[in-house]
């Protein structure tokens, strides 16, 4: 017979844990009941207000998935297998032949991406292409949102999954704002019905605008939940975007989340497909007219003159004569008269004169005269004439010539 | 113990342990969303960590716990100090009592303040034999200690909680 409280204590919990109550422990330690039922009930509570049982629809998608990555280890086993006593005859002979095939993988692939058993390889002629893409909310507050992408998983209907490496892991939310995707990969996804994708993320940080400092994203479970049935056909090449969206969150986090509504296959998901921004293969469309040297892609409609000496990508839908120098990204949707040296990525609604030399990165919709030069990343709003004055939210620091100087941050 | 038994063990202890790691998760994060999501997340690593474990060190079950601490740690570096929760994450069953949801509420509270008061290694104990329901073997061989000094921590962890929960309620519990 156990003397010591303390192992009859712990006998005790063990029984709690297996379902039997206090009452049943007390009965078979009378002697301890003075000291053990004040600790049991207490326990008892403790376990109470914690009580949780999983949701049944959660452990079995875990299982699905668990079960999935079981069957595919149970394959990739069965790929290694050799012949062993015919190795063992011919060991130099393999020796010789697994050079030679490693260094092709190698040679093949790169020396720091042979990939892992069932993972798809990429390929630039592959039918199928992921792109990603942010949903304006929150991004605005951010300078940069750098994510990292491990990998992504395409779950099928009837219950595995394919897997895929991007090419390009490292991406900039901060860039692919609204209907701007980025393809982070291409290669062979066999064809069939599928119900999700699970995105794994290893990394996701920002840097507020206005030099706030850098904040870490909440990610649950570190994977980003796309659940989503989509198909893959025969067809030569079927894209998908999935897009993301950062929120904030209660007190001074962030969380991202996948945005169902703007992600898919569909005739109705828009992309503006972004080059330059990483490695991995660019694909492009060159939707409409060519006037002017370009290189990149656009969607040009125009009414009017027009010279265009630009690489990027943009949207231009102008009525009235246009001279265009810039590099980088851009939406322009102007009418009348539009001088624009600018560098890198802006939204631009205006109507009236503007002139606009700035680098960085501003939406503006203006509807009066605007002489700015900025450099940096701002939002502007502006009904009245627009000289260092403005309305609405920015982090920038402006120069105006000619009416004196603003400097500003924060919003307006 | 070849992989395919390996494999073979760890599908057998899903159905029971991932209850008890979900509930491990679920009082170290306060979120059952993400207790749920990290509980087949253990499973996941451990079957890609497979080929290092070895039966002889620790039961699998103690270390499917192991992995389950990495998880949390990773989860709260990542995350902000205050919990973030989804808003379409919360489900309330049409038939839930409201009022008693905010009665447990309340007295999770308390006990997770009173949790708060012990020193980390008595924590650990608690959780791990109270909500992930381990034995003081298993527990040790998770905490990398002998189980008499298991023993020894819980007896004086619950003493300490019973003196904290008996000092805010003003009655015993």
């Amino acid at each position: 017979m156990l003397d010591n409280f303390e192992s009859i204590l712990d006998m005790c919990i063990d029984r709690i844990n297996r379902g039997d109550s206090i009452e049943d422990c007390l009965v078979d330690y009378p002697e301890y009941e003075d000291e053990l039922e004040p600790l049991l009930k207490s326990m008892f509570s403790i376990k109470g207000s914690y009580s949780f049982v999983p949701q049944a629809s959660a452990k079995q998608a875990a299982w699905q998935r668990f079960s999935a990555s079981l069957r595919e280890s149970e394959r990739a086993q069965e790929r290694s297998v050799l012949p062993l006593p015919w190795i063992l005859g011919k060991a130099r002979t393999w020796a010789i032949a697994a050079t030679i095939v490693i260094i092709a993988l190698a040679g093949y692939f790169g020396i720091t991406q042979l990939l892992p058993p069932g993972v798809i390889p990429p390929d630039e002629t592959g039918n199928f292409a992921f792109y990603i893409s942010d949903e304006q909310n929150a991004i605005g507050d951010f300078q940069s949102l750098d994510l990292s992408i491990s990998k992504v998983r395409l779950y099928k209907e009837d219950g595995g999954w394919v897997e895929f490496v991007p090419e390009t892991k490292e991406v900039d939310l901060t860039k692919l704002q609204g209907d701007l995707a980025l393809q982070v990969w291409r290669g062979d996804i066999p064809q069939g019905k599928y119900t999700g994708i699970f995105l794994y993320v290893t990394r996701a940080s920002g840097i507020l605008g206005n030099n706030n400092g850098k904040v870490d994203i909440v990610i649950t479970g570190n994977k980003l939940h796309l659940d989503m049935p989509f198909e893959i056909s025969d067809a030569p090449l079927t894209e998908f975007v999935y897009d993301m969206t950062v929120i904030a969150a209660s007190g001074s986090g962030y969380n991202l989340q996948p945005v169902k509504d703007e992600s898919g296959t569909g005739n109705g998901i828009k992309i503006q497909k972004v080059n330059g921004q990483g490695q991995g293969p660019g694909s492009g469309q060159a939707r409409g007219s060519e006037l002017g040297q370009d290189q990149g892609q656009y969607q040009e409609q125009q009414q009017g003159q027009v010279e265009v000496k630009d690489q990027g990508q943009y949207q231009e839908q102008q009525q009235g004569q246009v001279e265009v120098k810039d590099q980088g990204q851009y939406q322009e949707q102007q009418q009348g008269q539009v001088e624009v040296k600018d560098q890198g990525q802006y939204q631009e609604q205006q109507q009236g004169q503007v002139e606009v030399k700035d680098q960085g990165q501003y939406q503006e919709q203006q509807q009066e005269q605007s002489i700015g030069k900025h450099q940096g990343k701002y939002q502007e709003q502006e009904q009245e004439q627009g000289i260092g004055e403005d309305e609405g939210q920015y982090q920038e620091q402006v120069q105006v010539s000619g009416s004196g100087s603003e400097q500003a941050q924060g919003p307006g | 113990m070849d992989r395919k038994r390996k494999e073979a063990t760890l599908a057998s202890l899903y159905d029971k342990y991932f209850d008890k790691i979900a509930g491990y998760v679920f009082v170290r994060l306060g979120n059952r969303a993400i207790a749920e999501d990290l509980a087949g997340e253990v499973f996941l690593k451990a079957l890609e960590s497979l080929d290092s474990y070895n039966e002889r060190g620790i039961p699998m079950q103690s270390w499917l716990f192991k992995i389950a601490h990495n998880l949390v740690i990773d989860y709260r570096r990542k995350e902000f100090r205050r919990e973030v929760v989804p808003i379409d994450s919360v489900q309330i069953a049409d038939d839930t009592d409201i009022q008693e949801m905010a009665e447990t509420s309340v007295e999770r509270e308390r006990v997770s303040k009173a949790l708060d008061q012990l020193t980390p290694e008595q924590r650990q104990v608690i959780e791990l034999r109270f909500f992930g329901e381990l034995t003081s073997d298993e527990t040790g061989k998770v905490l990398n200690k002998k189980s008499g000094a298991v023993r020894q921590m819980q007896s004086s962890a619950l003493k300490s909680l019973r003196r904290i929960l008996d000092a805010d309620s003003g009655s015993g519990l």
